[in-house]
């Protein structure tokens, strides 16, 4: 089982290759990728530097192209296809069919993974990208529960990547229009949530408020953890009482369900968090590989040392861990 | 705490360390200028303002060269902390988000800027820097005397 770990900037690059990363990801510094964020990713020098180091330490590069391009921004989305080709990544990972059949027709020796951001949630979808642009991975939305995911896996005709860490949302990745009704911009097409421009945080006597394009997000209390400042994440009054109606700001951690993605056969665990800092991608990265070393070594006797949960408690959005939906007995 | 024991020192004039900053920002950050990786600070000001000690300032980009000043109203991004958290961001031991959360650093105004600042930090190479041993080592030693002194300063307060 691989750790698939985030890169949004050479150092943290470094850092995951490290600290026992398999493969880390990575995107350019435009609207191609849905973590575009003022200052973030990499420019051609860094992009080159960054995947010389990994791939002479043996770890792999995929690079994520996973917008969905409009009609006036294409030309943008085939150079960096194009540009991807020539810098040999080792996966291109992306969404949209048009950037797709580009590759294909362009690029074909690029290795193709479909992003969460496709949103293919059932085996026949990620049939369809492997028979039409011959995907070699698909990495699955965070909306299945273990025994919908183990389904997958196993009609699935290409490995699978689940996430394994990282901060949460509504997770209807690439259909999500909460920040688009908000800023007119979203990470579909824009590649930012709740954009940075439209965020403002004030101290207010009342609490620290985040609004959203002046819309009121959320008011944290003295001492109460902050989240990002995302639609789904806010509170709302819902029939006389405040709270949070969409998604709480928590965060995922899928580390004690690690025996069961390993027998269920999911290839590989991804790590959210382009957007954080290399000291993130350092701690987040040495506890999954000590975590999936000492699993793979021994599945049935597996258990997280309080000490790896307690780091990845502390870095957590909202400080909370939660499976997420991989435990929704319902499902 | 350290920043307790400090703020019983008497206050130093903010002029000349501001100067002293001034000079060593220009320093270490003179590839990143060059390279105008640092023109989102142009006509934009930033101001810091460190809880507990004195050290506030505004912070900008004019010509090429970062200036700091006193600190005014006419800031687009004010960041505040502890001298603590600082240090700890500067020497690559938190993440900016991870105090974010947990509130113990905040900002106010241009989020966008104050983003912009976060990945420049995070894409510099410290290797590269000037002084960057120096750095390392003052930052570090600043780091572990303020937790090795900060049971004693819990103690003191009760």
């Amino acid at each position: 089982m691989e750790l698939v770990c985030p890169a949004g900037n050479l150092p943290s690059l470094k850092v995951a290759v490290d600290h026992g990363a398999d493969a880390v990801y990575m995107g350019f510094r435009d609207d191609t990728n849905a973590r575009h964020f003022a200052g973030l990713n990499f420019n051609d020098k860094r992009a080159r530097d960054g995947i010389r180091y990994a791939q002479e330490r043996g770890t792999r590069v995929f690079l994520a192209i996973n917008t969905y391009p409009q009609p006036a921004g294409w030309p943008r989305w085939e150079e960096a296809v194009d540009k991807a080709a020539n810098l040999g990544i080792d996966a291109l990972i992306c969404a949209d069919i048009g950037v797709m059949q580009y590759a294909c027709d362009h690029a074909p020796q690029l290795n193709l993974h479909l992003s969460v951001q496709g949103s293919a949630t059932s085996a026949e979808a990620v049939s369809f990208y492997h028979d039409h642009f011959g995907i070699k991975r698909a990495v699955l939305p965070r909306v299945l529960s273990l025994k919908q995911l183990r389904r997958v896996v196993s009609a699935s005709p290409v490995p699978i990547e689940v996430f394994g860490f990282g901060s949460l949302c509504v997770m209807v990745e690439g259909r999500c229009l909460l920040s688009s009704y908000v800023t007119g911009q979203s990470p579909n097409t824009y590649g930012a949530c709740s954009p940075a421009s439209a965020v403002r945080w004030d101290k207010t006597p009342r609490g620290l408020e985040s609004r959203l394009n002046e819309v009121l997000i959320d008011r944290y209390a003295d001492g109460e953890n902050a989240g990002y400042p995302t639609l789904c994440k806010g509170r709302f009054h819902v029939h006389g009482k405040t709270g949070y109606a969409i998604e709480e700001p928590v965060s995922l951690n899928t580390m004690e369900l690690l025996p069961e993605l390993l027998a269920m056969g999911v290839a590989a665990i991804k790590i959210e968090g382009r957007q954080r800092s290399p000291v993130y991608v350092e701690q987040v990265a040495t506890v999954w590989r000590a975590a999936i070393d000492a699993c793979q070594k021994n599945p049935s006797g597996f258990h997280p040392d309080p000490a790896w949960q307690q780091v990845l408690q502390s870095v957590s959005e909202g400080a909370q861990t939660t499976f997420g939906a991989y435990h929704r007995p319902w499902q | 705490m350290l920043h307790r024991l400090i703020r019983r020192l008497p206050r130093p004039p903010q002029a000349p360390a501001r100067f002293m900053l001034e000079q060593f920002l220009n320093k270490i950050f003179a590839t990143a200028i060059a390279e105008e990786e640092l023109d989102f600070l142009n006509d934009n000001v930033f101001q810091v303002r460190v809880d507990g000690i004195p050290m506030e300032f505004d912070l900008t980009l004019k010509n090429d060269k970062l200036k700091l000043s006193h600190v005014s109203d006419q800031w687009d991004l004010r960041i505040t902390g502890s001298a603590y958290d600082f240090m700890l961001l500067a020497a690559r031991r938190e993440d900016a988000d991870t105090l974010f959360f947990q509130r113990r650093i905040t900002t106010e105004g241009d989020t966008e800027l104050g983003l912009y600042l976060k990945n420049f930090l995070d894409s510099l190479d410290l290797s590269d820097l000037p002084f960057s041993k120096w750095l390392e080592q003052g930052l570090n030693g600043a780091i572990a005397m303020h937790d090795r002194f900060e049971p004693l300063g819990r103690a003191l307060q009760r």
